[in-house]
């Protein structure tokens, strides 16, 4: 399928079953009007959604910050999750406490 | 004690307390608390456990409204005490009444850096807590404290404890002014490793994965490193910068980033920006707060109408992290 992002450092794609985003390389300053973009494009979807962070390279704290207000802005009971997520962004989301974002769901990690 | 400082309702009150005896801390702590207790606000005592021990057995059975916190853990630095006192805020807080804490620092044992950046934090109190309906009072042991402390503590609050009243610090410094007074940033030193060509997100992201993995840093605190000095650059380039120049180096248990911008800053980050954490919407200084969390310290300074950022990170021999 077309990625619904594709830029020299980024690459965002639609993925099915279950329905969300797998988002790969890096999301820094220049990144985030097009992670919010993607975002947008699977705001529409009903039920539970996952982001798939499992071949992120790099994210910024305002990228992180995009994740949350997602997860925040989907409607009560359906619930986002996180997938893949480095060690250290789940240290950053509890640090700034997004850890009790409702909606928010931290999958399982991977080594970083 | 005249405890009454102003009615609920008047913004962030800030006074110290020297005292040299258990009677003398009891003798502004007590009253402080009763009072406090009687009216249903909430109080909490951030002091040392001996201090607590003492207020909770004169408080007798009323020890038990009493919110208390060990000092040294309620907020290991500055940026943590600061996130620590708006968290017991916002979580006691009663509508219409004020909160009350004494809020001791612990000055024992620290380094001259670390006494420098609490006596700054004291001041800077007074701008983060602004709006807070809070009355603090942050006792002082002149037991222990050196002079210079004791003499800062006139400095960064606006009044004092002095037996039953409370009085006015004639030797009070704005803020904005005591900070104005952070001493120049030496070079750094003539052996540090210098990012070479453009200083682009992703060279800069580069430099500091090298020179973190060159310090035996790995996962996620080199990955934390990254994050930190990607926000540093984003807040030189908020501020007008057109490029930057970044070094790093080592010192026993830190490894250093220093970014120092190109072109003249077009705004300068106030002496207390990314000291609160985030909020809801996203904020100007939320990366500068996010360093100011990850770093060991964060110095920022105007050169020349140029911005420099200063970071000093934990090392791999940080037993903490191991």
């Amino acid at each position: 399928m077309e990625p619904l992002v594709r830029t020299a450092e980024l690459c965002v794609v639609r993925t099915r079953r279950p329905d969300g985003l797998r988002i790969e390389g890096v999301v820094d300053a220049q990144g985030h009007q097009h992670l919010r973009a993607a975002l947008k494009a699977v705001e529409q979807v009903d039920g539970d959604i996952q982001l798939d962070l499992s071949r992120l390279e790099f994210l910024d704290l305002g990228g992180l910050r995009l994740l949350m207000a997602f997860a925040r802005s989907r409607a009560a009971g359906s619930q986002v999750e996180l997938v893949g997520l480095a060690p250290h962004l789940r240290e950053v989301i509890s640090l700034v406490g997004w850890d009790e974002t409702p909606g928010l769901r931290l999958g399982g990690g991977h080594g970083n | 004690m005249a405890t009454d400082s102003g009615t609920s309702g008047a913004g962030f009150v800030h006074h110290a307390s020297l005292y040299d005896s258990d009677e003398a801390f009891l003798a502004m702590a007590l009253p402080f608390a009763e009072e406090g207790l009687e009216a249903g606000e909430p109080v909490l005592a951030a002091t040392t456990p001996a201090n607590i021990e003492l207020l909770r057995d004169a408080l007798g059975a009323r020890a038990h409204g009493l919110d208390t916190a060990e000092t040294a853990y309620f907020g290991r630095r500055p940026v943590e005490r600061v996130s620590s006192f708006l968290r017991y805020v916002n979580r006691r807080e009663v509508p219409g009444r004020r909160t009350r804490i004494i809020a001791e620092p612990l000055w024992a044992g620290r380094s001259a850096r670390q006494i420098a950046e609490w006596k700054r934090m004291e001041s800077g109190l007074n701008v983060l807590l602004a709006d807070a309906d809070l009355w603090m009072i942050c006792p002082y042991d002149t037991r222990t404290v050196p002079e210079d402390v004791a003499a800062a503590a006139r400095a960064t609050h606006p009044g004092h404890v002095a037996g039953a009243e409370i009085l006015p610090c004639a030797a009070y410094v704005d803020p904005d002014a005591y900070a104005a007074a952070d001493a120049p940033l030496p070079p750094p030193p003539p052996g540090a490793d210098r990012l070479d060509g453009p200083a682009t997100p992703a060279a800069v992201r580069a430099f500091v994965r090298g020179s973190a993995a060159a310090a035996g840093l790995a996962g996620t605190r080199l990955a934390m490193a990254e994050i930190v000095v990607n926000e540093a650059l984003a807040c030189l380039f908020d501020h007008g910068a057109t490029g930057a120049r970044v070094c790093a180096w080592e010192q026993p248990g830190i490894v250093a980033w220093d970014l120092s911008a190109t072109g003249p800053a077009t705004s300068v980050p106030a002496a207390w920006a990314g000291f609160a954490p985030p909020g809801e919407r996203a904020g100007p200084f939320d990366g500068l707060w996010l360093i100011r969390s990850l770093c060991e310290s964060v110095e920022i300074r105007t050169v020349d109408a140029r911005l420099r950022l200063r970071l000093r990170y934990s090392g791999k021999n940080d037993a903490e992290r191991i």
